[in-house]
């Protein structure tokens, strides 16, 4: 039997846009958007992390993502600048790392500023966050007593 | 990782530094007259060794990127290597990595090239790239691929050109990644530690980051070693972040090493220059017969604030 990594398969666990409420940065409200979904953290390899912008430039978001939430055996990975093609850079990191077997789960989130009216006209600050689940899969190859080759998929 | 024979490794590099240099005392009196004062005297921190910083009058971030990275390429079409990535790095700008590389792009056709600028790990860029263009070259790489690494930097303002505990230079510099017997500096270990404790100023987590990153360093160089099934005893030199002699002092009691080992070349000239310490400290020493073919070194990374890399390499 021979087992070879795939592409990965990306899936969108959250997309949308979250008030600030006070808050300075984008990473606190992805802190708080994940506490309230853990599950999607377990046996986690890789956080990958591209805000648009960086409000702070003295605050490593995804080291305080990672830290916050006590994300030990993830590798940290920020992008910086990538603007719209910061889902191309993820992926094409993401792809590598799963394709080389180090990786089979990764949560890559990106997320950017927005200004949205408020009732009383004053403007609100608040951030558009997407989370996606890189996921790697694997391919068994079997062949069977008659030489017939089989393939089967299943997600690592 | 996979066994240690694979030919995945440096196979070209260059940098670009200023002409001008201006002497640390000059640099610190500026500071301390721009309100960021260092916090240690200019006699304890030129007991690092440091006696320089080179400082660029002249180019433009663009155009110091071009510097370092044109002839790599150049090189690289000569050999008929694709270059299929550029990792980039840079510590003191917020431009888009597209604009910084336009020139460059368009002088190699490489516009379809995605330019992907890594963040948060400070001065251990260099093996968060190598780690990333090794596992490109693990999965379905063709012989004939490369993936630069670049990194630039340009303080624009006081707070570019000091944390307050060290000072920074300017530079800039390129290294490609292959998997291919062109390699000169192979790779035969390499490990990475990004614990990110103190991911902002909080005074308590930075106390607590300067307090251990020595043993996170100890850990990693021993972690690579016994995974290339090598010691200490086998290591012709050490090249590690341009941290001074006073910090490589204690990093060599904890390694259990002499700190001959460690380059010192460029510490009085160039100083600390983020991501360039490495490739120029590495190139510097290739060039002048200080690494010998053969020779087993180190390279050893440390990003401010948790971020650690080390690689075992073999010369020639």
């Amino acid at each position: 039997m021979i087992t070879e990594a795939g592409a990965a398969a990306v899936s969108v666990l959250y997309s949308g846009v979250v008030a600030s409420c006070g808050r300075q940065h984008a990473d606190e409200a992805v802190i708080e958007l994940l506490e309230r979904n853990r599950r999607w953290l377990s046996g986690l390899d890789v956080l990958m992390c591209g805000f648009h912008v960086q409000s702070d430039p003295t605050v490593h978001s995804c080291a305080k993502i990672k830290s916050r939430l006590r994300l030990q055996d993830a590798l940290p990975i920020a992008l910086d600048g990538s603007g719209c093609m910061a889902f191309r850079h993820a992926r094409l990191l993401l792809d590598w790392l799963i394709a080389e077997g180090s990786c089979r789960k990764a949560l890559c989130i990106l997320g950017e500023p927005e200004e949205r009216d408020s009732p009383d006209g004053t403007g609100e600050r608040a951030y558009r966050i997407t989370v996606l689940r890189f996921a790697g899969s694997r391919h068994e190859i079997t062949t069977d007593s008659d030489g017939e080759v089989k393939l089967d998929g299943c997600d690592s | 990782m996979k066994p240690v024979n694979t030919l995945f490794g440096i196979t070209d590099s260059c940098v670009y530094l200023p002409v001008n240099r201006t002497p640390v005392g000059l640099v610190m009196h500026r500071l301390g007259e721009q309100g960021a004062a260092m916090r240690i005297s200019e006699e304890e921190y030129g007991s690092g060794g440091f006696r320089e910083v080179p400082e660029e009058n002249v180019c433009s971030l663009e155009e110091m990127i071009y510097e370092a990275s044109a002839p790599v390429l150049r090189r690289a079409a000569e050999r008929g290597a694709q270059v299929k990535a550029i990792l980039f790095a840079s510590v003191t700008t917020d431009a888009a990595a597209g604009s910084l590389f336009a020139r460059l792009l368009r002088e190699f056709s490489l516009e379809d090239v995605p330019v992907v600028r890594l963040a948060e790990y400070g001065c251990a860029m260099f093996h968060l790239s190598l780690r990333l263009a090794y596992a490109y070259f693990a999965g379905a790489a063709g012989e004939d691929d490369a993936v630069l690494f670049v990194t630039a930097d340009k303080a624009r303002s006081a707070r570019e050109r000091s944390d307050t505990y060290m000072l920074f230079g300017d530079a800039a510099s390129a290294a490609s990644f292959r998997n291919s017997p062109a390699v000169r500096h192979r790779v035969l270990a390499s490990g990475m530690k990004a614990d990110g404790i103190a991911y902002d100023l909080c005074p308590e987590r930075v106390r607590l980051y300067f307090s251990t990153f020595y043993l996170s360093v100890r850990q990693l160089v021993r972690q690579v070693l016994r995974q290339a099934g090598a010691s200490m005893n086998d290591i012709a030199m050490i090249f590690c972040t341009n941290l001074g002699l006073g910090t490589w002092s204690i990093l060599a009691k904890i390694l259990g090493c002499p700190l001959e080992l460690f380059y010192a070349d460029t510490l009085a000239g160039e100083g600390h220059l983020h991501n360039t310490d490495i490739v120029m400290n590495i190139e510097k020493a290739a060039v002048s017969g200080r690494l010998r073919k053969g020779d087993l070194y180190l390279a050893v990374s440390v990003g401010f604030g948790g971020y650690y890399g080390c690689s075992l390499h073999q010369y020639g």
